[in-house]
C-alpha cells in the first residue's frame, strides 16, 4: 500500500503541476469490458475537504467500494510552495450482463461549490470475446492515461483432458496470460469449491518469468501459476467454476514529459486487479458395469510386479515380498493387493510408499511375512483387477506365484520344534459344514401299512390264544384223567381179579383137574402184574416182569417165587404128571405170592 | 370271442397301471439324478409325491430331507430328517443332517431333554416298526401260553420249573414289545409334535384372526401340538408357552 501510494504522490505531483488549482473530478474507466470479469472505475479529487457522492450504478452491475485514498504533495517551485491533496474514489465492479450501459455523474460537494463528473458509457461484451480494445480515458480535463482492459490479463484452466472416466485423473494447470507487466502473480488464488472430485496439488516452482506466447496473433506473456490434480468421483458433466485471483497491473500514466520526453517520467501506476478463468465443463464418464468383485479401484494404465527379498528362509525368519503397481492414473487411491498365504506363514499388513509425479508413478506394498514351519510354500498368483482406459474396459494384472523354500531353524527360537522334529501335531481343519449326500441306489420302499395295534383283530388274537390255551389245558387234562383212571381202577382192583381166578383155580383143584387149575393160576398171575405194572398182557415176559419188579423194590426171593410159580404152571401144562409139587401145595404159594406182591406194589 | 374279450381288458388294465401309476423305483432315480445336477427344487417335489403316495422309508425319508435343504427349505427338510429318524433312530446320517438342519433356523429354543429311560424307551421301541413290535408281542404271548400248558402238564422233573419260569419271562418280554409296539404306533402314527414350514408363524391368543399376538416362530421350529381346533392349533413351545397357531403353517411329523 505504502509502495501504491507513493507511486500515486509521484504521478500526481507532474499531473498538478500542470492541471493548476480547480476543482475536478477525473475518471478514468474501462471503455469496453467482458461480463464477470471485474473492472475498474475511480474517481481522482484533486480535493479533500468536500463530500463525494456516488453515481448510481445500474442493477446488474456488483459494485464493491468505493476505496478510499487520499494523498497530498508539497511542491516548491520557484520558491513557490504548492500544496495539493487529492482523494481516490474506487469502484470495483463486474458486470453481470451484456450491453451498453451509462453511469450517470458523480457529484462532489465543497462548501462553496459543487462539481460534477461526465457520465460514462461502457459497453459489456459477452465474456468470451477478447477484443484488445484500449482503454480509454475520460476525464473532465486534459490529459490521457493508458487504462488496461478486461482483456489483456486474465487466467484459464489448461486441461490434460476433459473426457475422463471416474477416478481417472485430470491434470489441471492455472496459467496467466498477460500483455502488460504484472506484479504478485500467484497469491490469493481464490478457487471454486470442486464438487465430485478430489483435488491434489503437484509443488511447481514459483513463476519466475513468464514465457512469450501468441494467441490469435497477439503476443502474451504466460505463466502456469499453479498445477493440481482432479480426481472425479461422480460421473456427469461437472462444471468447474471459475477461480479468480488478485494482481496488481502496471499502468502507466499517459503523458509525455514535457521537458525531458520518453518515458523517464512518465509514472507507472500499479493498480489491483481481480482476472479470473474461465468456467470449463468436464465429461466423467462412469465405470462400465457390472464392476468385477475384485476391481482394486485403480482406473488409468498399470504394471504390477512383485519380489521376495530371499526365497529360502530360516523358520520365524522374516521374508518381504514387495509388490508395486507402476504406470498413470489414480495411483494413490489404488487399493491393496490381496493375497492368501499358506496358514503356516504370518502376514502383516503391508508398508505403502507412493512415490507420483502427477497422475504417474509407483506405489509399493511391502508384505512381511514369517514362516512358523519348515517345508516348502507357495505364496500364490496375485491377480489385480483395474479398469484400463485405453481400452476402456476392466483388465486383470498378475504377479506369478513365488515359491519360499523355509528351513528349519538351528537354534534357541525352535525349541519346541526340536523337541518333537518329525511330529508336530495339529488339529484337522475344518473346512466347512454340509449335509452328507443322499441314499443312492435300491432301497425297499414299503408302502404304509395300517398299524396293527389299532386294529381290535389284533387283541382277538391274544383272546382267541388265551381261549384255545385253556381249552387245551382242559382237554389234556381229561384226556389224562381218562387214562389214569383206566390204570387206576385196574390197579385197585387186580387183587380182586386175581383172587376171582385163583378161586376158579380152587375149583378146578377140587376137581382135580391139574392142568386146568395151572392155567387158572398163571392167568391170575400174568392179569395181576398187567393190572399193577399197567403192561399189557401181550408184553409181558417172565424175564421183563422180574426186572419191572426189581425196579418197584420187590425183594429178590419174592422175584424168585414169582419165576418158580410160574415155570411150574408152564411145566404142568405141558407135563401134567409131574408130582414134584403137589397142586395144594402151589395153589398155597401163589395166594401167598399175590398176597405178598399186593403189599408192596 | 370271449377269450378275446378278457385279453383286451387285462392288456387295457396293464397299460392304464402303467400311464396312471409311475413306476415307483422309476421316480426315485429321477429324483436322484436331479439331486445330483442340482436342481434340488424339482428333486425334492418329487420325493415329496412319494411320500404323499404313501411309500415309507427312511432312505426316501432321508433323501427328501436333504433335497428341501439344498433348496433351502429349512422346515422341510427339519420335517422330514425328523420323520426319518422315528423310522430309523439309530442312523448316525440322518442324526447329523438334523444337527446341520437345526444351525439354519432362526428359532433357538433350550430344549429340555427328557428322562433317560423315556429317551433309551423310544429308542428302543422306534428300532423296530410298529407292526413288527406287535408280531414279536404276540408270538412270545402263544409261546410263554404253551410253556404254561407245558408246566402244568409235565410230571414232576428237570423240566418243571425251567418251563415255569421261561413262561413267566415270555410273557413279561410280550408285554414290553406290546408296550413298545404302542409307542411306537404313538410316536410314528400319532405324533403330536409339529414342525413349521412358513417362514414365520404368529402364536395367538385364541383361534381366529382376532387373537392377540404372544409370539412369532419361524420356520423349522418344532412345536408340540395339543389340540386342534378348525384351521387353528394349539401349540406348545418347547420352552412352555402355549398359543394358537394357523394349521396351514404347521406339519405334523
Amino acid at each position: 500500500m505504502m509502495k501504491k501510494s507513493l507511486l500515486f504522490l509521484v504521478s500526481l505531483l507532474f499531473t498538478c503541476s500542470v492541471m493548476g488549482q480547480a476543482t475536478a473530478i477525473e475518471i478514468s474507466a474501462p471503455e469496453s469490458v467482458s461480463a464477470g470479469t471485474s473492472f475498474r472505475i475511480t474517481y481522482t479529487v484533486n480535493e479533500t475537504s468536500g463530500k463525494f457522492l456516488a453515481p448510481k450504478f445500474d442493477d446488474s452491475f456488483t459494485v464493491n467500494g468505493p476505496r478510499i485514498s487520499t494523498s497530498r504533495s508539497t511542491q516548491w517551485i520557484n520558491g513557490n510552495v504548492t500544496s495539493t491533496s487529492t482523494t481516490d474514489y474506487m469502484f470495483f465492479i463486474v458486470a453481470q450482463k451484456e450491453g451498453t450501459f451509462t453511469i450517470p455523474s458523480a457529484q462532489y460537494t465543497m462548501k462553496n461549490a459543487t462539481v460534477s463528473s461526465a457520465p460514462v458509457t461502457i459497453t459489456v461484451s459477452n465474456s468470451g470475446s477478447s477484443s484488445s480494445s484500449s482503454g480509454r480515458t475520460t476525464s473532465s480535463q486534459s490529459g490521457q492515461r493508458q487504462t488496461a482492459s478486461g482483456d489483456d490479463v486474465y487466467l484459464r484452466y489448461i486441461l490434460s483432458t476433459d473426457q475422463v472416466y471416474v477416478g481417472q485423473p485430470v491434470e489441471v494447470k492455472l496459467k496467466i496470460f498477460t500483455r502488460r507487466q504484472i506484479s504478485n502473480p500467484g497469491s490469493g488464488i481464490a478457487y471454486p469449491d470442486f464438487k465430485g472430485f478430489l483435488k491434489k496439488e503437484i509443488k511447481i516452482p514459483q513463476l519466475q518469468s513468464l514465457e512469450s506466447e501468441t494467441i490469435n496473433g497477439v503476443e502474451y506473456g504466460t505463466g502456469v501459476l499453479e498445477k493440481f490434480l482432479l480426481y472425479p468421483q461422480i460421473a456427469g458433466d461437472i462444471k468447474i467454476d471459475r477461480a479468480q485471483m488478485q494482481i496488481l497491473v502496471q499502468e502507466k500514466t499517459g503523458f509525455d514529459d514535457p521537458f525531458f520526453g520518453g518515458s523517464i517520467f512518465s509514472g507507472m501506476v500499479n493498480t489491483p486487479r481481480t482476472i479470473s478463468t474461465l468456467p470449463v465443463t468436464i465429461h466423467v464418464r462412469p465405470l462400465p458395469s457390472p464392476q468385477p468383485a475384485d476391481f482394486s479401484g485403480a482406473v488409468g494404465r498399470f504394471e504390477l510386479t512383485s519380489s521376495l527379498s530371499k526365497e529360502k528362509i530360516q523358520v520365524n525368519d522374516a521374508v518381504t515380498y514387495t509388490i508395486t503397481l507402476t504406470g498413470s492414473g489414480n495411483i494413490g487411491l489404488a487399493g491393496t493387493p490381496g493375497f492368501e498365504v499358506p496358514a503356516s506363514i504370518e502376514k502383516y499388513d503391508p508398508k505403502v510408499t507412493v512415490n507420483s509425479e502427477g497422475n504417474s508413478g509407483n506405489k509399493t506394498y511391502e508384505f512381511l511375512l514369517i514362516p512358523r514351519h519348515s517345508g516348502d510354500f507357495t505364496i500364490p498368483e496375485i491377480n489385480y483387477v483395474y479398469f484400463d482406459i485405453l481400452s476402456g474396459k476392466y483388465s486383470t494384472l498378475k504377479a506369478p506365484a513365488k515359491k519360499i523354500t523355509v528351513i528349519p531353524g538351528n537354534g534357541t527360537t525352535e525349541t519346541s520344534e526340536q523337541a518333537t522334529p518329525s511330529v508336530s501335531k495339529e488339529d484337522v481343519k475344518y473346512l466347512g459344514q454340509d449335509i452328507r449326500f443322499i441314499k443312492t441306489g435300491k432301497y425297499r420302499l414299503a408302502m404304509i401299512k395300517p398299524s396293527k395295534v389299532e386294529n381290535s383283530a389284533y387283541y382277538l388274537t391274544y383272546l382267541l390264544a388265551l381261549v384255545i390255551a385253556v381249552c387245551a389245558v382242559f382237554a389234556i387234562r381229561q384226556y389224562l384223567r381218562m387214562n389214569s383212571d383206566n390204570d387206576f381202577t385196574r390197579n385197585r382192583k387186580a387183587a380182586q381179579v386175581a383172587g376171582k381166578r385163583l378161586r376158579k383155580a380152587q375149583e378146578s383143584l377140587k376137581a382135580k383137574d391139574y392142568s386146568k387149575m395151572h392155567e387158572e393160576i398163571a392167568r391170575a398171575i400174568w392179569g395181576y402184574l398187567s393190572d399193577k405194572l399197567i403192561i399189557p398182557l401181550s408184553e409181558l415176559t417172565i424175564d421183563n416182569c422180574a426186572s419191572l419188579l426189581s425196579d418197584r423194590n420187590v425183594p429178590a426171593e419174592t422175584v424168585s417165587e414169582f419165576k418158580s410159580i410160574l415155570n411150574l404152571c408152564e411145566y404142568s401144562r405141558f407135563a401134567p404128571s409131574s408130582g414134584d409139587d403137589s397142586p395144594e401145595e402151589l395153589f398155597g404159594r401163589s395166594e401167598r405170592l399175590i398176597g405178598a406182591l399186593e403189599n408192596i406194589l | 370271442m370271449k377269450v378275446k374279450t378278457i385279453a383286451l381288458t387285462i392288456a387295457l388294465f396293464a397299460v392304464s397301471t402303467c400311464i396312471f401309476s409311475q413306476d415307483p423305483g422309476q421316480k426315485m432315480k429321477e429324483a436322484e439324478d436331479l439331486y445330483q445336477k442340482g436342481d434340488y427344487f424339482n428333486a425334492a417335489e418329487l420325493y415329496k409325491s412319494l411320500y404323499k403316495e404313501g411309500y415309507r422309508s427312511d432312505n426316501l425319508l432321508f433323501n427328501t430331507g436333504n433335497a428341501c435343504f439344498k433348496a433351502a427349505d429349512y422346515g422341510n427338510a427339519i420335517l422330514f430328517y425328523e420323520r426319518a429318524s422315528l423310522l430309523d433312530p439309530a442312523s448316525e446320517d440322518i442324526n447329523y443332517n438334523l444337527q446341520i438342519a437345526r444351525t439354519k433356523i432362526t428359532d433357538r429354543f433350550d430344549e429340555i431333554p427328557e428322562l433317560f429311560f423315556i429317551r433309551w424307551f423310544d429308542f428302543l421301541s422306534l428300532l423296530k416298526s410298529t407292526n413288527q413290535w406287535a408280531t414279536i408281542a404276540i408270538v412270545l404271548f402263544v409261546l410263554s401260553l404253551a410253556l404254561f400248558i407245558f408246566f402244568i402238564f409235565v410230571p414232576a422233573g428237570r423240566y418243571k420249573y425251567p418251563s415255569f419260569w421261561s413262561g413267566v419271562a415270555a410273557i413279561i418280554l410280550s408285554g414290553i414289545t406290546l408296550a413298545f409296539a404302542l409307542r411306537s404306533n404313538n410316536l410314528v402314527n400319532h405324533n403330536k409334535e409339529a414342525i413349521v414350514i412358513c417362514t414365520e408363524v404368529v402364536g395367538k391368543s385364541s383361534p381366529g384372526d382376532t387373537g392377540k399376538d404372544l409370539f412369532v416362530i419361524h420356520t423349522g421350529a418344532k412345536v408340540t401340538v395339543l389340540q386342534r381346533l378348525g384351521d387353528y392349533w394349539e401349540i406348545a413351545l418347547p420352552d412352555g408357552n402355549k398359543g394358537w397357531a394357523s394349521a396351514k403353517c404347521l406339519e405334523k411329523i
